[in-house]
């Protein structure tokens, strides 16, 4: 892969840092009056998801990843692995490990979609869409009428998932989760 | 690239700029772009030009040429002229931009930061936060927030103090390495600044009270130790830097030889020291002078983010 100097940093670019694959999110070139110029950097691990700021030397260059995203559909676990079809109509399949599916494999119901980034073509990362909808399979009963309080309950959902739901909420219902946060958005619109 | 409002505004801003200095008797003059010699700032980069017998540098700042006119010439003077640093590129940088520097013979340095305070206020069209600001820009000196913030005297502080506090601010460092020198001090001191200190202090404010480390061509004051130099501050940008002028050719020169003294350490070229521009400088009458980045100035009056809003074919797309 090609170096890439501080100056062609931008939002986006894959870069290889200790090892580990990294996406530029932010680069900003900073110059006291008459100090040291240098960059500070934010940047995301792409292997564990953690942002974090480094600055560099200004004109230091790293190699670049690569690093490619994928939309695909999760299909079922052998217990070891999770397996993703690709939807571009390939039907070329992929096996992801428990450190790649991680946090992201707790939304995803069989055939749903989501975005697998690969580093020299192996899956490091799953991320689910930002809302899914899926069933609750295990909360306590419903408190009829109850709309108003704002109590809130555990719900276990479909997918072995965990979130908090308002007590009105039942077994068996469909309910939309921001992924991001792990937050009750809602009843799905289409139950 | 600038809309045509923002051109527009550039160019009224100029020639108020201009009335701004005929009305005060400050005369305009041209310095040449190349020179033989290049700034000895360890910190800055000088573009090299070659006319196959010499070698010649574009100007970082037009300083030593204006400092060896007013040598011969004795009288307050001004330019507005493209300066060069190889490098510096972002979006508060261009490798090529325009600065304003002027030299004020027997003023001091708060006549002059006035002043910079009048010529903003001669300007057209200017924004709410300089409306509401104009009368009174607050002053802070860098040694007295220094103290504030870590207890300590940025001239005496030990280097391995700044190196921790550097390390303590929560983004990982990696472009400075611990040098034995003034540079290091320096540099720990600006990161600190930039990292701790700036974020609560007001959007507009001038700095003054540098610490010796960061004299670069401006006197010492004996009173406080600190040099004679501001700055002004828009928005977490420098927009202007001043001094009141280092006369003393030994002094030039010990300046010189820490500058060299860090360009080895960092494995920088040397740079020849500019016996021309020193006997100048001893030459000059009492004076104080400053620097202001034009097409930053345009930036922050026009309320755009960028430079390359308000500077015609900026790097690296030009």
């Amino acid at each position: 892969m090609a170096n890439y100097s501080t100056n062609e940093f931008k939002s986006g670019l894959k870069v290889l840092l200790e090892g580990d694959p990294c996406s530029i999110v932010e680069n900003e070139f900073v110059k006291p009056g008459k100090g040291q110029a240098f960059n500070r950097v934010r940047l995301k691990n792409l292997k564990t998801g953690r942002v974090w700021e480094r600055t560099f030397k200004s004109g230091e260059s790293l190699e670049g990843a690569d690093v490619m995203e994928y939309e695909m559909e999760y299909m079922y676990s052998d217990g070891e692995y999770w397996h993703f079809m690709k939807t571009d109509d390939s039907y070329e399949q992929i096996a992801a490990d428990k450190e790649a599916v991680s946090e992201g494999i707790q939304w995803l119901k069989d055939n749903s979609r989501c975005t697998v980034t690969l580093w020299n073509d192996v899956p490091i990362l799953v991320v689910a869409p930002n809302f899914v909808d899926l069933d609750i399979v295990e909360t306590d009963p419903g408190l009829k009428g109850d709309t108003a309080t704002g109590g809130s309950k555990p719900a276990t959902l479909s997918t072995g998932a965990v979130v908090k739901v308002p007590l009105f909420i039942n077994i068996g219902e469909s309910i939309r989760v921001d992924t991001r946060t792990g937050e009750y958005q809602g009843r799905s619109k289409s139950a | 690239m600038p809309t045509w409002p923002v051109l527009k505004a550039r160019a009224k801003m100029l020639a108020a700029i201009r009335q701004f200095f005929e009305a005060r008797s400050v005369t305009e003059v041209s310095t040449p772009s190349l020179s033989r010699s290049g700034t000895f700032d360890a910190q800055l980069a000088s573009f090299e030009v070659s006319d196959q017998t010499d070698k010649l540098f574009l100007q970082t700042s037009p300083e030593y040429a204006l400092k060896r006119a007013l040598a011969v010439y004795g009288e307050a003077i001004f330019e507005i002229t493209p300066a060069f640093r190889r490098g510096d590129q972002g979006s508060q940088h261009n490798p090529e931009f325009t600065m304003l520097e002027w030299y004020r013979p027997s003023f001091s340095l708060s006549d002059l930061m006035a002043e910079v305070v009048g010529l903003l206020n001669a300007l057209p069209e200017p924004p709410d936060i300089w409306g509401a600001r104009r009368a009174d820009v607050p002053v802070y000196s860098f040694r007295a927030v220094f103290e504030a913030r870590f207890g300590a005297n940025p001239n005496e502080a030990a280097l391995s103090s700044l190196w921790q506090w550097v390390q303590e601010t929560g983004a990982e460092v990696t472009h400075l390495e611990p040098h034995d020198d003034d540079q290091f001090r320096s540099d720990c001191l600006d990161f600190l600044f930039l990292e701790v200190i700036q974020p609560n202090l007001a959007d507009l404010f001038f700095l003054t009270e540098f610490p010796r480390c960061q004299a670069a061509l401006a006197e010492i004051d004996p009173g406080t130790d600190t040099a004679q130099r501001f700055e002004l501050y828009w928005q977490g940008t420098e927009l202007a830097n001043g001094y009141l002028e280092l006369r003393d050719p030994a002094a030039i020169l010990s300046r010189h030889a820490l500058m060299a003294t860090a360009r080895v350490n960092r494995g920088l070229p040397s740079i020849a020291f500019d016996t021309a521009f020193a006997e100048a400088s001893a030459l000059m009458p009492a004076c104080a002078g400053v620097a202001l980045g034009i097409d930053r100035l345009v930036m922050v009056w026009c309320q755009a983010k960028t430079l390359a809003e308000v500077q015609l074919f900026p790097w690296p797309n030009h």
